[in-house]
């Protein structure tokens, strides 16, 4: 090859690999340069580490809608089934003596029972996955109430702090989880066979089943997976208040959801790394407002509405780049 | 003397019974390594059936499959893919968004430390197997911005992906362009000189004579012959797939045609139609023949309005209508009864007499409300007309059986007084009884002076119902005819065979 197609080619690829950037990273830097100008606290160091610590639950369970969304389902349960998980952890460091790794790995196998639950409704029962994880999601709630009559459960061993507030090399624990699920997550989809077929079952699953794969097992999976982040979630959200609330997951589903579509995951498209875009987004937008003095009543409105124009964004960029 | 190849598979007295059908009876094929066997035969023949069976997608009733003379006891899709047989179906099946690596190896991707893809040596591998077969395609394009026929290419690869010993391709050309049909012929032919045998079910005669060694013949499950190369002739081939005596079950009555009711003149849509010319007149039916996908479905969409149109024009009564929409087309008098009545032609769920009023509900009710009491009278009215059996205006039409269920849509459309009713498939589904009611009403309709299009891929109404004929191949009418028309030569000609 000569050198001037090779040139040539290079720049072709550059401008390609620009185009296929979400687009959600333009909408990023605007709003950290608005939020900037407004109040230039919003750039300090320490505001940035306390967002992403806060933004930590929030990041580990838009990455189980991700791997769920994907694969063409939706999951509205994260949030319930990351309440619950944290109560039964909760509740059994007050009432009982057993070792906290045990404990710990308990919290995740309860999040793992519920997603699985949701992908053997959905993917056996072939109810649709809006449906199933909703009624999930009342039932999680529920539970997470009645457990306690509704009070939060508190009187947590001091240990298990260290998970919430803890740090290490400088940076909060949660911190380090965040990023430890996302790198599980973005090598999952990115590198192994699971990743493709999750990826087949949201853009055709028809295809994966002539191919001789189970698909059904899979999308089981998938929610799995989601129920997995839910639990990893209870940890660090019920470690940082050192205590459970059994209201604590209310209206994640929302933000997780919100957090991976708008930062480009759907159906058979978009991944881990699509995501982390999204979830800063919310991150930002939420942390903006606040610095900015938006009360946080108005910041869900806020919320739900870009959802809604960056959608319809979305959608005029697609039929736009189809032509 | 060279010795005689041994056949690689053998399908012996198939025979598959679906509820009601007898889809296969006793059909036998055989295939030799490195020839083209083109099976043919007319919808409904049961060229896909006995296909899905050699997938194992369906299981057989009765009959033999042979590999390399071993009669195979349990045959299910994975063996078939095993013992070597790779399928490329009509409708693609492709993910797509993901790149033409990952398409081609979906389900046996290549993997480095067991857990991990080995995606390097994916691409490496499609890249080669893509050039082997003609093609030079980047393997990171997701196969979505592919075009057709490289989308085609990918599937072929995919199937050759294991070692395919039998490959059989299912109107592989029904989306090419010429150019790529060229490629595709070209790489079935490196794959013949690979010993791979492969069945090729195509419509198109032209094709059939380029591509086929040999050639077997369907005709309703049964199986009627198969022609060498040296001795099959189109002529012979149609002959062999009418075959069937057509005979006059219908009722028609003498009638002479009016005014012309509704003109279309090189109608076109940005996908399917090219070329559509037709007219209908008054007093007339217009019988619509041509293969599945020969585009008749979305001239009678376009007509109604339901697609736009590109170019073209489509009067009614002599008056151009520039922007056709259901609404318009109601208003002058149109009705379509749609091919697939229960998705787009009722409301299943709603009981007959609101299915009824659908489209002429503004007629009887001018005003704002509707009240339940005329609303029944009205709509008892045309279920009396029309026999709809049983008489319940309160019972969902879903619990109807085929044939009232179509007279349903017939009244909906007789409640808006039409002019022209288009029927898409009036009688598929439907038991013979019934099939003869709607005969006779599509006959009355047409004696009162209404003018009738009628779509229908069965050849014997085709021929027994219809006043004219046009024919229809590729998005265009290609043929017109009179009565009586002769069926071998409408056949030909759906099949696009040049005189």
């Amino acid at each position: 090859m000569t050198t001037a197609s090779l040139g040539l080619s290079r720049r072709n690829t550059l401008r390609s690999s620009l185009r296929r950037l979400p687009p959600v990273i333009w909408a990023l830097l605007l709003m950290i340069i608005f939020f900037g100008v407004c109040q230039p606290r919003f750039f300090s160091l320490s505001n940035a580490i306390s967002m992403l610590c806060q933004g930590s639950i929030l990041m580990i369970l838009s990455l189980g809608v991700c791997v769920v969304t994907v694969a063409g389902g939706i999951d509205l349960s994260v949030g319930a089934v990351m309440t619950f998980s944290g109560m039964i952890m909760a509740w059994l460091l007050v009432n009982t003596s057993v070792p906290i790794a045990f404990i710990l790995l308990a919290t995740l196998l309860v999040g793992i029972a519920f997603g699985m639950l949701n992908g053997v409704f959905v993917s056996k029962m072939r109810i649709p996955s809006f449906i199933a994880t909703l009624g999930t999601q009342g039932i999680a709630l529920g539970l997470s109430l009645g457990m306690n009559k509704g009070y939060t459960i508190s009187g947590l061993p001091p240990a298990i702090g260290y998970f919430g507030n803890g740090t290490f090399l400088a940076l909060p624990i949660p911190i380090w989880l965040a990023v430890g699920a996302f790198l599980v997550t973005f090598v999952l989809l990115r590198f192994t066979p699971f990743g493709v077929y999750a990826y087949a079952i949201g853009g055709n699953e028809d295809a994966l089943a002539l191919a001789g794969k189970p698909s059904w097992l899979f999308k089981i999976f998938t929610f799995g997976y989601a129920g997995l982040m839910s639990g990893l979630a209870a940890i660090v959200v019920t470690a940082r208040s050192m205590a459970a609330q059994p209201t604590v997951g209310v209206g994640m589903e929302f933000e997780a959801f919100s957090a991976a579509v708008l930062g480009g995951v759907f159906a058979g498209r978009g991944g881990a790394g699509e995501t982390v875009l999204g979830v800063l987004f919310i991150l930002i937008l939420r942390n903006g407002l606040n610095v900015v003095g938006v009360p946080t009543y108005y910041q869900l409105a806020i919320i739900g509405m870009t959802l809604i124009v960056g959608m319809a964004l979305s959608m005029v960029l697609e039929r736009r780049l189809r032509r | 003397m060279e010795e005689q190849p041994k056949a690689i598979l053998q399908l012996k007295g198939i025979s598959k019974v679906f509820p009601g059908v007898k889809a296969l009876d006793n059909v036998s094929f055989d295939l030799f390594p490195g020839e083209v066997h083109v099976l043919v035969g007319e919808n409904g023949a049961g060229k896909s059936t006995l296909m899905k069976i050699l997938a194992g997608a369906y299981s057989r009733d009765s009959g033999d499959i042979l590999v390399d003379g071993e009669a195979q006891r349990w045959w299910t899709p994975a063996i078939a893919r095993a013992k070597g047989v790779g399928m490329v179906y009509q409708e693609f099946n492709l993910v797509p968004f993901r790149d033409v690596a990952e398409n081609i190896f979906l389900g046996h991707e290549r993997r480095r430390w067991r857990l991990f893809l080995d995606r390097a040596s994916m691409h490496r591998e499609a890249a080669k197997r893509m050039e082997d077969i003609g093609v030079s395609v980047d393997t990171h394009t997701p196969v979505g911005q592919l075009g057709v026929g490289q989308q085609q290419m990918v599937e072929i690869a995919k199937a050759l992906l294991l070692d395919v010993r039998v490959l059989v391709l299912d109107e592989p050309t029904s989306a090419l362009t010429v150019r790529e049909i060229n490629q595709l012929f070209e790489t079935i032919r490196r794959l013949k000189k690979l010993g791979v045998g492969i069945v090729y079910i195509s419509h198109r005669m032209e094709e059939v004579t380029e591509i086929g060694d040999r050639i077997t013949v369907l005709r309703d499950g049964q199986y009627i012959g198969t022609l060498s190369r040296a001795e099959y002739h189109i002529d012979r081939v149609v002959k062999m797939m009418v075959g069937r005596e057509i005979k006059d079950l219908f009722p028609r009555h003498f009638r002479e045609p009016g005014e012309v009711a509704l003109r279309v003149e090189g109608l076109c849509t940005h996908d399917k139609l090219k070329d559509v010319n037709l007219q209908v007149r008054y007093g007339e039916i217009v019988g619509v023949a041509g293969l599945v996908g020969a585009g008749r479905t979305e001239a009678a969409r376009a007509i109604f309005g339901l697609d736009p149109r590109t170019a073209g024009t489509i009067e009614v009564e002599g008056k151009r209508i520039a922007r056709m929409s259901p609404p318009v087309a109601i208003s002058k008098g149109i009705g379509l009864a749609p091919e697939d009545r229960k998705q787009d032609g009722l409301f299943r769920m709603l009981p007959i007499s609101s299915n009824v009023l659908m489209a002429g509900l503004r007629r009887f009710f001018p005003g704002w409300i509707v009240t339940r009491s005329k609303e029944q009278k009205v709509a008892k009215r045309f279920v009396d007309t029309l026999r709809v059996q049983p008489p319940q205006l309160q019972k969902q039409v879903r619990y109807l059986s085929g044939g009232n269920q179509q007279k349903v849509v017939i009244a909906k459309w007789l409640a808006i007084e039409p002019k022209v009713l288009i029927f898409d498939e009036p009688t598929r589904g439907i038991d013979v009884g019934a099939k003869a009611e709607i005969h006779s009403l599509m006959d009355k309709f047409a004696n009162e002076g209404k003018a009738i299009l009628m779509i229908s891929s069965e050849l014997p109404e085709i021929l027994g119902m219809s006043d004219r004929i046009y024919v229809m191949h590729e998005g265009m009418v290609v043929g017109e005819f009179g009565r009586p028309a002769n069926s071998e030569e409408i056949i030909s000609c759906a099949m696009g065979v040049k005189k």
